[in-house]
């Protein structure tokens, strides 16, 4: 299967969020978690997570968004494929400095300007969109 | 503990999975941005031969240390207190927040030693 670049983690889910794929890249990560429920595995995922894979299963449309979670920024990609699966793939683009207070607040600064920008853009796209 | 060059020469009370592997390096090179934070209190305990305690976030942890020296040689208890939970960004807020709370208040008094005169006071 080739849902993204050979260097980008990805991983699919079956139609009940059940991890049954793990590209190389994620391997070390997410190996042992094969046939594991995603939302089991990581707690407090399901809330900010799920409603994009449901958006991506019901309108049979990619879907990307850029969420925190686990002390990192990523840019996350859902693909539908058949039979309710779903296709995701990451790329970081932020990670929390948690070694002290101050470089943990400044990361967190840089983090939510990230996911503001994010915000707004999708915002204006909105906007745009009912234009 | 600490030899007086700062090197990790052991590591007990169920810390050795954990850190087992800073054993014989400088505990600066193995702890990254820690020095600024503890190497205050640990030259203090040097100098003063006296025990320091203090409180201080490092590494997704808020930890009481308690630093007893003999001689060059440091003993660092670490008490964990506080984690920092990056899971989503509803539960890093709270637990810092919480982190900042817990340094902010003041520290426990802690009862003086007894004067040396008063062991030998009559009852």
């Amino acid at each position: 299967m080739a849902v993204a670049a050979s260097h980008t983690p990805f991983l699919v889910l079956d139609e009940r969020d059940v991890i049954v794929e793990v590209g190389p890249p994620a391997q070390a990560q997410f190996e042992h978690l094969l046939g594991c429920c995603v939302w089991e595995s990581f707690p407090g995922s399901r809330e900010l997570f799920r409603p994009h894979y449901e958006r991506a299963r019901r309108t049979g449309q990619p879907v990307e968004f850029v969420q925190f979670f686990a002390g990192h920024v990523a840019r996350v990609r859902a693909v539908p494929a058949a039979g309710g699966r779903l296709e995701l793939s990451w790329e970081s683009i932020a990670v929390l400095d948690v070694l002290t207070l101050e470089g943990l607040r400044s990361s967190l600064d840089a983090a939510l300007a990230i996911l503001e920008r994010r915000c707004r853009r999708n915002s204006l796209r909105v906007l745009e969109g009912s234009r | 503990m600490l030899d007086a060059d700062d090197r990790v020469v052991g590591v007990r009370g169920g810390l050795e999975e954990r850190l087992g592997c800073f054993l014989a390096r400088s505990f600066w090179e193995a702890s990254p941005a820690a020095e600024e934070l503890f190497r205050p209190h640990f030259e203090e305990a040097r100098r003063t031969q006296r025990e320091v305690e203090f409180t201080a976030y490092y590494a997704g942890t808020l930890a009481r240390r308690r630093v007893v020296p003999s001689g060059e040689t440091l003993t660092v208890y670490v008490t964990p207190l506080l984690e920092l939970d990056v899971r989503t960004l509803t539960t890093l807020a709270e637990s810092l927040q919480r982190i900042e709370a817990a340094l902010a208040a003041p520290a426990p008094a802690r009862p003086a030693p007894p004067a040396r005169a008063s062991l030998q006071a009559p009852p």
